[in-house]
């Protein structure tokens, strides 16, 4: 996916200006920014729920997987019917594969009042990819949840991102799990908001964690980024 | 049913009973009839195959009103929720038929139709209506918006988001409603029915009136409770079972049953 020169503005005030930003094959890509800054608008924006002002974006698929701030799923139906509703046409199977995926088999015909706030949270992770195919939005899913569960999540992620060759946009304004989670970290800050930095965090990687020197190091970095 | 909730029950209704019998005692039997002339009454009532053939007009009238306003005010409250101009225009209108006295509507639909079963249904139509879409609308415009984005962001069908989503969020605004409905609608109907026609439960109540047969009035409005328990507890029990829930959601039940150790 790539995007070119995305504005937005609501009335006079314009909240994101020539924004670029490209996701690579199976890449994760970490949209940092703080509170405020833009980000779940650049999110609608690229899924299609918003239009842009000006600006263009290729998408190489019409699905996009989406994962909310909070799980959204309905609560009157089960989990298998969440999932199925997003797409009626595949076979159960899939929706079956997805869930064993995120550790939820056996739970498929619980309610979600009836699961906690990881499950839920991976049950709205398999609605996504069930959905989504290779391209995977997470706006900020995982602050309601406690810092165990919530590394475990992210673990989750980049364990799907391997095994379903997945393409990830994640946002968040922490910058742990930015460096947790991510191969490229976007910073989105100003105002107007834009790109003010790219940082490639692959070269910090080893066996998918980055050393606590490099991680005091790209955290100073990041946090001047972020609030120049 | 817990014990404790029964037994509440039952402390209730002894109560009611043990009040009327001490006014039995006080006022004579044309004002307040004793328990057991009564009770005899409803058994002769409903031991009469010509009895239950009334009964049947009257519970034939007041489903076809409360269904016809039921599924009248489905259709209006979807439009009114979908089009804002034409809730704009319209819905001030039915909130004002929540106040205008069901007897006026009689007179109106007795003039309109006759004196026939169809102003009886007409006025309960008319109010299950109004009651049904106002609250229908009102839930509809406190829906959690969260909630139909998630119909946005996959792309669902305008119909879809209807069925599983927009539908769905309502039914507890619905139950609510149809429950007042359906006690409105036991009310109506027999006070429709004793103004126009001489058949059905009113019919049997306006001829108990004119003998003064007290404690035949109060037998056909013990029967009226029946019947109102009666409906009220098999739709209880639909919602209970899960019947048009399963039914609802069909198509997004799984073909089969996954084998958990898979």
């Amino acid at each position: 996916m790539v995007s070119e020169a995305l504005t937005k503005a609501y009335g006079e005030r314009v909240i994101l200006k020539d924004v670029d930003l490209t996701i690579g094959q199976q890449e994760i890509v970490c949209l940092l920014g703080p509170s405020g800054a833009g980000k779940t608008t650049l999110l609608n924006m690229l899924i299609g729920t918003e239009e842009a002002d000006t600006g263009t974006i290729h998408r190489s698929t019409d699905r996009i997987g989406y994962v909310f701030q909070e799980d959204r799923l309905l609560p009157w139906l089960t989990l298998f019917e969440n999932i199925r509703l997003v797409d009626d046409t595949r076979p159960d199977e899939q929706i079956y594969r997805c869930l064993r995926n995120v550790s939820l088999n056996g739970y498929e015909n619980m309610k979600p009042r009836q699961m906690s706030g990881g499950m839920r949270q991976r049950g709205a992770i398999a609605r996504a990819l069930f959905y989504g195919g290779h391209l995977l939005f997470l706006d900020e899913p995982f602050k309601s949840l406690d810092e165990k569960l919530r590394y475990d999540m992210l673990h989750l992620v980049r364990r799907l991102r391997e095994q379903e060759n997945l393409s990830v946009l994640f946002v968040t304004h922490d910058m742990d799990e930015a460096l947790c989670v991510a191969d490229r970290v976007l910073i989105l800050s100003g105002q107007p908001a834009g790109i003010s930095g790219t940082y490639d965090l692959r070269p910090y990687r080893h066996d998918g964690t980055i050393d606590e020197a490099d991680e005091f190091r790209l955290k100073r970095t990041l946090r001047a980024a972020l609030y120049a | 049913m817990k014990v404790s909730t029964l037994r509440n029950k039952l402390i209730g209704a002894v109560c009611l009973l043990a009040v009327w019998f001490i006014l039995s005692r006080i006022y004579p039997p044309v004002a307040v009839p004793p328990i057991r002339t009564v009770a005899a009454e409803v058994v002769r009532l409903l031991g009469s195959g010509r009895y239950w053939a009334e009964i049947g007009k009257t519970v034939l009238r007041m489903l076809t009103g409360l269904g016809l306003g039921t599924v009248i005010a489905l259709i209006v409250s979807m439009l009114f929720l979908r089009f804002q101009t034409l809730s704009d225009i319209f819905y001030p209108a039915v909130e004002f038929l929540q106040v205008i006295p069901p007897v006026s509507w009689l007179i109106l639909a007795i003039l309109w139709f006759g004196l026939s079963g169809a102003p009886a249904i007409f006025v309960v139509t008319v109010a299950v209506f109004a009651i049904m879409t106002v609250s229908l609308v009102t839930a509809g415009r406190a829906l959690d918006q969260r909630l139909l984005t998630v119909g946005k962001v996959f792309a669902l069908s305008e119909r879809k988001r209807r069925r599983y989503i927009i539908l769905p969020a309502l039914s507890t605004a619905f139950n609510t409603s149809f429950t007042v409905c359906l006690g409105t609608s036991v009310k109506l109907i027999a006070m429709a029915e004793v103004m126009t026609v001489n058949s059905g439960i009113g019919g049997g109540i306006a001829t108990a009136r004119l003998n003064l047969e007290t404690e035949g009035v109060i037998a056909w409005t013990v029967i009226l409770i029946l019947l109102y328990t009666i409906i009220g507890g098999i739709i209880k029990w639909i919602i209970r079972k899960n019947l048009i829930r399963r039914f609802w959601f069909r198509k997004l039940s799984p073909k089969r049953t996954e084998n958990v150790s898979s």
